[in-house]
C-alpha cells in the first residue's frame, strides 16, 4: 500500500514537472517518471524477502522468493534510462548554450 | 575538502575498487555480480581518480580512448553472441568450456557467457568514464 | 524451428555500425560499407521472406531459452514483409549517399547511427516479446535523438527537445503498461499474453494496460492529438536521415499497434476501437490541413506522414479482413513512397540551394529525369492509378464502404483531394514554375548517378506494388488472415502447450 501510493506520488510529481516550462524541471520530471515505472515493474514481481538464487547443494528455489524476471527487466530499463538521461542532460546543456536559457519559450520557431 | 586528503585516500581506495570490480565480474554468472555491476564499480574508481588528480593525468597514461574501450567491449559482446551461430545453435546460446579454479574467486566456468560479461564490463566502464569525464571537462571550462 | 536467419536482419546493420565506428573518421569507407550493408540486408530479408512465405511463421528462441521464458523472435508474414521493405529502404538510402561530393555528412557518427537505427527497426519488427519490443524502441529513439540533435540551428534543438520529451513520455507509458501486464499475466511474450488474456479480458488492470499501450503507440505513430513533435523535428536533419525517419519510425509505431491490438488485445468491440476510429479520422484531416499551409518541401511531407498514418489506423479500426489487409498494403506502400519523396526533397533542395518552395523552381526544364521520377511517388501518394497509392486508398475505401461508415468515406475522399493539392503545389512550385530571378544557385547542379539510382530503385517498387497489386494483395490478405487468427501465432510460438 505504501509502495503503491509512493509510486502514484512519483507519477504525479513527474508529470507535474514535465509540464513546466523550464527544461531542467522537465528533465527531472522525465527521470522521476522513469523511476516510477521501474518501481511499478519491480513490484509486479511480488515483494518477498530472499534472493531468487538456487543455493549450493539445493536443486530448487527456497521459498519465499520473488519472481526474478521483473528484476532483470528493471535492470534493463534502468540501463536504458541511464543512457537516455545522459543524453537528455547533454541536450539541455547544448540548448542552454545555444538559446541562452532553459525556458521552452526561448525555443519558439521563428518563421 | 583538502585535495591532499582526497588524493592520499584515493591512492588506496581506487586500486581496491578496481580489484573489487574484477571480483564482481568473475563471480557474476551464478552469484550476484556480473559485467554491468563490475563495469560501474571500475568506472567509479577511475572517475574518483580522475576527479582528484585531474583528467589529463588519467588520460595521458592510457594508450586508448575511452570511446575505443567501450567500442571494444561492445564488439566483444556481439562476437561472443555470434560464437553459438558458428556451431549451429540459436543466437546467444552459451557455449561452455572447462571449469577452472581461480584464486580468491573460486569456481570459474569459462564460456562465451564470460566473454560476453567481459565485453559488457569494458562497455560500461568505457561509457561511464567517458561520460563522466566529458561532463567534468565541460565544468572545468567554465 | 530455430533458424538464426530471424536475427540476422537486426544483427547485420549492427555489426556494420560497429565496423564503421572502428573506422571512425573515414567517411568514404563508411559510405561503401553502408552500401554493402544494404545489399546484405536485402539478401537476408529476402531469404527470410521466402522462408516465411513458403513455410509459415518462423520462430527463434534466443540463447536456446524456450518460449515463453526466454526472448523469442517471431517472423510471421507481416514481420517478414516489413523487414523486406525496410531492407529496400536501407539500400536506396545507401545508394543515395554513395557519392561523396553531393551529400556532405556533417558528423562522422551519422552513418553508424543510421545503421543502428535500421537494426532497431528490424528488431522491433521481428521480436515476439513485449519487453524486447520496448528495448528496440528505446534503441531506435536514442539513435534518432542523437541524429536529430546533430543540427546546430536553434530550431533544430527546439524540435529535438519536443521530440525527446514526448517520446520519453511514450516510453514511460509503455513501461508502465508492461509493469501492469506482467503483474496481471506473469508473462511478456506476445503469444503467451494473448493465450492468457483470453479468459480475463474484462479485468480493469488489463483494460488500463491496453489503454496505456494505445497511448504510447499513438505517440510513436504520431496520431492526432500527439502528432506535433513530428513536423517540428523531421525537416531539420539531412535529407537521407529524414527519409529514414519519415519512412520507418512512425511505421514501427503503427506496426506495434497492429500487432498488439490484433494479437494481444483484439480491438473488436472495445471502446478503443471507437476511439481509434475517431482519432484516425482526426489524424487524416489535421495532417492534411497542416500540410496545406506549409511552404517548405519536407515540412509538407512531414504533415502528410501524419495524414497517411490515419489511413492505416483507420484500416485497423474498421476491423475486417479487407480493412486489415488494406492497412497492411498501405503500410508497405507508404514506407517506400514516403522515403522516396523525402529523398526527392533533399534532391530538390540540393539543386535549388534551398528547402523553401518559394525559392525553388525551374527544375522541370533543367532536370527533366528528376522531375519525371518525382512524379511516380508523388502521384502514388496522391492516389493516382495505376501506382501503389491508388490501390492502397481504394482498399481502405472499399473496407469503409463495406462497414457502411459514411463519414470515413467522405473524409477519405476529402483527404485524398487535399493530398493531390499538396503534391500539385510541390510540383508547380519546385518543378513547373520558372526559377525565381533572385535565386542563388549552387554551382554544381548535376545529381550523381548514385542519387538517381537510389530514387529510381524505390520508384521501381512503387510501380511494382501498383502494377503488381494482383501479386501483392493476396499476400496482404494472407497477412490479415494470420492477424485475425491468433491461434496460429500462439501455436507457432508456444507449440502444443
Amino acid at each position: 500500500m505504501i509502495i503503491a501510493s509512493f509510486i502514484g506520488l512519483l507519477y504525479i510529481a513527474g508529470f507535474y514537472l514535465l509540464l513546466r516550462r523550464s527544461l531542467v524541471r522537465a528533465a527531472i520530471g522525465a527521470l522521476l517518471l522513469g523511476h516510477a515505472a521501474n518501481l511499478l515493474i519491480f513490484v509486479s514481481g511480488g515483494l518477498s524477502a530472499g534472493a531468487p538464487i538456487i543455493r549450493e547443494g539445493e536443486d530448487s528455489l527456497i521459498s519465499p522468493y520473488p519472481d526474478p524476471l521483473p528484476q532483470a527487466l528493471v535492470l534493463t530499463a534502468i540501463v536504458i534510462g541511464l543512457g537516455v538521461s545522459a543524453y537528455l542532460l547533454a541536450l539541455i546543456h547544448r540548448t542552454a548554450e545555444i538559446a541562452g536559457g532553459d525556458d521552452m519559450d526561448d525555443l519558439k520557431e521563428e518563421e | 575538502m583538502s585535495p591532499f586528503l582526497l588524493r592520499t585516500s584515493v591512492k588506496f581506495i581506487a586500486p581496491i575498487q578496481l580489484a573489487l570490480a574484477l571480483y564482481f565480474l568473475l563471480r557474476g554468472h551464478n552469484e550476484p555480480g556480473g559485467g554491468f555491476i563490475g563495469g560501474l564499480a571500475a568506472a567509479s574508481a577511475v572517475l574518483l581518480y580522475g576527479l582528484s588528480f585531474g583528467i589529463q593525468e588519467v588520460e595521458s597514461k592510457l594508450p586508448v580512448s575511452w570511446f575505443s574501450f567501450a567500442l571494444f567491449g561492445l564488439s566483444l559482446a556481439v562476437f561472443s553472441a555470434f560464437i553459438s551461430v558458428f556451431v549451429n545453435q540459436p543466437f546467444f546460446t552459451g557455449i561452455w568450456g572447462p571449469e577452472l579454479y581461480a584464486p580468491l574467486v573460486g569456481k570459474l566456468k569459462l564460456g562465451t557467457v564470460l566473454l560476453f560479461d567481459i565485453g559488457v564490463f569494458c562497455l560500461v566502464m568505457g561509457f561511464g568514464v567517458g561520460l563522466g569525464f566529458t561532463f567534468f571537462a565541460k565544468e572545468a571550462e567554465r | 524451428m530455430n533458424s538464426n536467419l530471424l536475427i540476422l536482419p537486426a544483427i547485420v546493420p549492427f555489426v556494420f555500425a560497429l565496423v564503421m565506428l572502428w573506422l571512425r573518421g573515414r567517411e568514404g569507407a563508411a559510405r561503401y560499407l553502408a552500401l554493402l550493408s544494404g545489399v546484405i540486408q536485402s539478401i537476408v530479408a529476402a531469404l527470410l521472406f521466402k522462408l516465411v512465405l513458403s513455410e509459415g511463421t518462423q520462430t527463434l528462441e534466443i540463447g536456446g531459452w524456450e518460449a515463453p521464458f526466454g526472448i523469442t523472435f517471431v517472423a510471421d508474414l507481416l514481420s517478414a514483409s516489413l523487414a523486406l521493405v525496410t531492407s529496400f529502404v536501407s539500400l536506396a538510402i545507401a545508394l543515395y549517399i554513395s557519392v561523396e561530393k553531393d551529400e556532405p555528412i556533417t558528423h562522422p557518427f551519422t552513418l553508424p547511427l543510421l545503421q543502428l537505427l535500421l537494426s532497431s527497426v528490424y528488431g522491433a519488427f521481428l521480436t515476439g516479446d513485449l519487453f524486447n519490443l520496448f528495448v528496440w524502441f528505446e534503441v531506435m529513439l536514442i539513435t534518432s535523438f542523437v541524429l536529430l540533435s546533430f543540427g546546430d540551428a536553434k530550431q533544430a534543438i527546439g524540435g529535438a527537445i519536443k521530440y525527446v520529451l514526448l517520446n520519453l513520455v511514450s516510453s514511460v507509458l509503455f513501461l508502465t503498461a508492461i509493469g501492469l501486464l506482467y503483474g496481471k499475466t506473469g508473462t511478456l511474450n506476445f503469444a503467451h499474453i494473448a493465450a492468457r488474456v483470453g479468459h480475463l479480458s474484462n479485468e480493469p488492470l488489463l483494460i488500463g494496460a491496453a489503454t496505456l499501450l494505445f497511448c504510447a503507440f499513438s505517440i510513436k505513430a504520431a496520431l492526432f492529438p500527439v502528432h506535433f513533435w513530428l513536423p517540428a523535428s523531421y525537416h531539420h536533419t539531412p535529407a537521407f536521415v529524414s527519409a529514414t525517419f519519415g519512412g520507418l519510425l512512425t511505421k514501427v509505431g503503427v506496426y506495434a499497434m497492429i500487432r498488439t491490438f490484433t494479437l494481444v488485445f483484439p480491438l473488436q468491440g472495445t471502446w478503443l476501437q471507437t476511439a481509434l476510429w475517431i482519432i484516425s479520422i482526426a489524424t487524416m484531416l489535421f495532417g492534411v490541413l497542416g500540410a496545406a499551409s506549409q511552404m517548405n518541401f519536407r515540412r509538407i511531407l512531414s504533415f502528410h506522414i501524419i495524414s497517411q498514418i490515419g489511413y492505416m489506423t483507420l484500416g485497423l479500426a474498421l476491423w475486417s479482413p479487407l480493412a486489415l489487409s488494406a492497412a497492411v498494403f498501405y503500410l508497405l506502400h507508404h514506407i517506400i513512397a514516403k522515403t522516396n519523396l523525402f529523398l526527392f526533397g533533399g534532391l530538390a533542395a540540393r539543386l535549388c540551394g534551398s528547402d523553401d518552395l518559394r525559392k525553388q523552381g525551374g527544375l522541370y526544364s533543367s532536370h527533366l529525369p528528376t522531375a519525371i521520377l518525382f512524379l511516380i511517388p508523388a502521384l502514388s501518394l496522391a492516389g493516382m492509378p495505376p501506382l501503389s497509392g491508388f490501390f492502397a486508398k481504394l482498399l481502405v475505401l472499399q473496407a469503409a464502404l463495406e462497414a457502411h461508415s459514411l463519414i470515413s468515406v467522405i473524409c477519405m475522399l476529402l483527404v485524398g483531394l487535399a493530398t493531390m493539392y499538396s503534391m500539385i503545389k510541390i510540383w508547380s512550385e519546385a518543378f513547373w514554375k520558372p526559377a525565381p530571378a533572385d535565386a542563388v544557385r549552387p554551382s554544381n547542379r548535376t545529381p550523381s548517378a548514385g542519387a538517381y539510382l537510389g530514387v529510381a530503385y524505390l520508384a521501381l517498387f512503387t510501380v511494382f506494388i501498383g502494377v503488381g497489386a494482383g501479386y501483392v494483395f493476396p499476400i496482404c490478405e494472407r497477412i490479415a488472415g494470420e492477424l485475425l487468427d491468433q491461434g496460429c501465432y500462439i501455436h507457432a510460438v508456444l507449440g502444443e502447450r
